[in-house]
């Protein structure tokens, strides 16, 4: 595994156009030696391959389920106000799978 | 080296909601581009998924219809990708455990025979945005983001093409009869991918598998399957591999394209919605969303039975649904012969639908009268010949039978005295016609019988007429 160091963690920020202060920096990389230390130590346990997942902090069902009802959607104007590169009220992107 | 053809099959299936899969954005079709989406179709920071209550009713009735194990709890999963057909990154789908299980579609073949296919999963998705791809760029209408959508696969126990044909038309049937689709294969509301690989005859060792995309017609799917099946044998009759990858099927060459070649699976990243807790369906819920199903078309089968009509009369009717529940009703009136009225619905009606370019929903005739026009040529007062003439009047005008029947004059002449009188004098004129039966020529009948036809103004009972020209010019 790569091992995360305080330029590491620099370079993602920078990635991420956000600055770190050397506090929080400071913060992260320990923050991430704990989570690691974490990952190493699941790693190290066998039989865990069958396991569910945990996504849930405790059991909870919920039995809600909406109605189906429409609501009012969006105005094209609006859809497409952030929308630097558009045509024929479509959103247009570059072609990533080629025919 | 002989091969047997596996062929399995995903469908999906847009479900006729009213709002989208996880959001209330409204689903409706022919809209103006970009209209129809709401923040959570767009990914919005901070939006959440809310399951829709419609969408999990007809899941259940699909997988009923497919005798399905049901789920008694609903579970989402994420099945993660980085393209622009789903602003989130991924989409919201059924992983692990799908709302229906271990199904079963039964299909008659040509030949009679009864072929069950196990139908492995129906999940509940959501549907991506419309895409419209271009030499350099691609234009992106989310209008369609949020559609849900329910993904039925079956098991890979197909053999033939016309295997496959009749799998897709029972899930045609099963999905319109429900009224949970519009299941319009050529506007994309049911979606085919067909798998198929090639087996060597005496083996349990699957081939390599294909997978043919998108497949927007039913005779299209049979094509596609027809080609594969050419193409795989030749290949491997050479000596030379099939390999596992993605094809489209082109309709104008009626040959399969190479999309991609598939070197690895994908990697989905499956895991947990963690923005939906698991749903438990209650068994209230889960019974009352059965028992408001729609019949299915096997219902509709076993009355057409009951009313005589022959297995091909009833594969005729059943595929459209429009055609089922128009004949169901019309037997809400006393038919006296179901066969007649079939003649008069599939025969005269449809080419009437075909010629004036109509659906049957929008015709406007009714169906008592249609159903008294039937009788009085079953009790044959009237020829079917005059029956045409005043079903004409009727699809045009909102007239009674017997109104029609009156105005025009029609009876059918039965009497076999006036009949005979009608012959001779047919006879007397056409000597040619004789000699040419007397010689072998069997159509020579049919013209006489014509002219017996004519000569009364299509007023005799035409049984009756070839009959008594048969007795007379014998054999």
């Amino acid at each position: 595994m790569r091992k995360i160091t305080k330029q590491v963690l620099i370079d993602c920020a920078d990635n991420l156009l956000f600055n770190l202060s050397d506090i929080e920096l400071e913060k992260l990389e320990k923050d991430f030696e704990n989570f690691i230390s974490q990952i190493e130590f699941l790693k190290a346990l066998d039989d865990i391959d069958s396991e569910v997942c945990t996504t849930f902090p405790y059991e909870y069902y919920s039995n809600y389920l909406r109605d189906d009802v429409p609501t009012k959607p969006l105005k094209t104007k609006d859809v497409l106000k952030n929308v630097n590169n558009k045509f024929a009220d479509m959103i247009k992107v570059s072609k990533v799978i080629g025919e | 080296m002989e091969y047997i053809p596996v062929i399995g099959i995903e469908i999906h299936v847009e479900l006729k909601t009213k709002s989208k899969m996880f959001s209330s954005g409204p689903v409706s079709y022919g809209k103006s581009k970009n209209s129809q989406t709401v923040l959570f179709d767009l990914a919005y920071p901070g939006v959440l998924p809310v399951v829709n209550k419609q969408a999990v009713r007809y899941g259940i009735q699909v997988a009923s219809a497919m005798e399905m194990d049901i789920a008694k709890v609903l579970y989402f999963d994420r099945k993660n990708y980085f393209y622009s057909d789903l602003p989130k990154g991924y989409q919201i789908t059924q992983n692990d455990h799908p709302i229906g299980s271990n199904g079963v579609i039964k299909i008659t073949l040509s030949d009679g025979t009864v072929k069950e296919i196990g139908v492995e999963r129906a999940h509940l998705e959501e549907d991506t945005a419309k895409q419209l791809h271009f030499p350099k760029y691609t234009l992106v209408d989310y209008n369609r983001c949020g559609t849900p959508l329910i993904e039925i696969v079956s098991k890979p126990e197909m053999h033939t093409p016309e295997e496959a044909v009749k799998y897709v038309e029972a899930i045609h049937e099963i999905i319109t009869y429900l009224d949970v689709s519009d299941g319009k294969m050529e506007e994309g509301s049911m979606r085919c991918d067909v798998n198929i690989s090639l087996m060597e005859k005496d083996s349990d060792k699957f081939g390599t598998k294909v997978e043919c995309k998108n497949l927007n017609s039913i005779a299209n799917v049979k094509s596609a399957l027809e080609y594969e099946i050419k193409r795989q044998t030749e290949l491997l009759n050479n000596n030379q591999v099939v390999e596992q990858e993605t094809r489209r099927y082109n309709d104008s060459k009626g040959i399969t394209e190479l999309m991609r070649k598939k070197t690895d699976a994908v990697d989905y990243k499956y895991f947990r919605e963690p923005n939906i807790a698991p749903i438990k369906l209650s068994t209230s819920f889960i019974k009352d969303a059965i028992s408001s199903m729609k019949h299915l078309p096997e219902f509709y089968k076993k009355v057409f039975e009951d009313c005589e009509l022959t297995q091909y009369q009833i594969s005729q009717l059943l595929p459209d649904k429009n055609f089922t529940y128009f004949f169901y009703e019309c037997l809400n009136y006393e038919v006296v012969s179901p066969k007649i009225l079939w003649n008069l619905l599939m025969g005269d009606i449809l080419s009437y639908l075909n010629k004036t370019e109509q659906k049957l929903a929008n015709l406007q005739i009714n169906k008592e009268q249609l159903v008294l026009l039937s009788n009085e040529i079953a009790k044959q007062n009237i020829s079917y010949q005059q029956g045409k003439d005043v079903l004409n009047i009727l699809l045009k005008e909102d007239k009674k039978t017997s109104d029609i029947i009156k105005s025009l004059n029609l009876s059918q002449v039965n009497d076999n005295l006036a009949i005979e009188n009608i012959v001779n004098e047919v006879l007397s004129l056409n000597a040619q016609a004789i000699t040419d039966f007397k010689n072998g020529k069997d159509k020579a009948l049919g013209f006489i019988v014509g002219q017996v036809m004519k000569a009364s103004k299509g007023k005799v009972n035409p049984e009756k007429a070839k009959q008594i020209v048969l007795n007379k010019i014998g054999n």
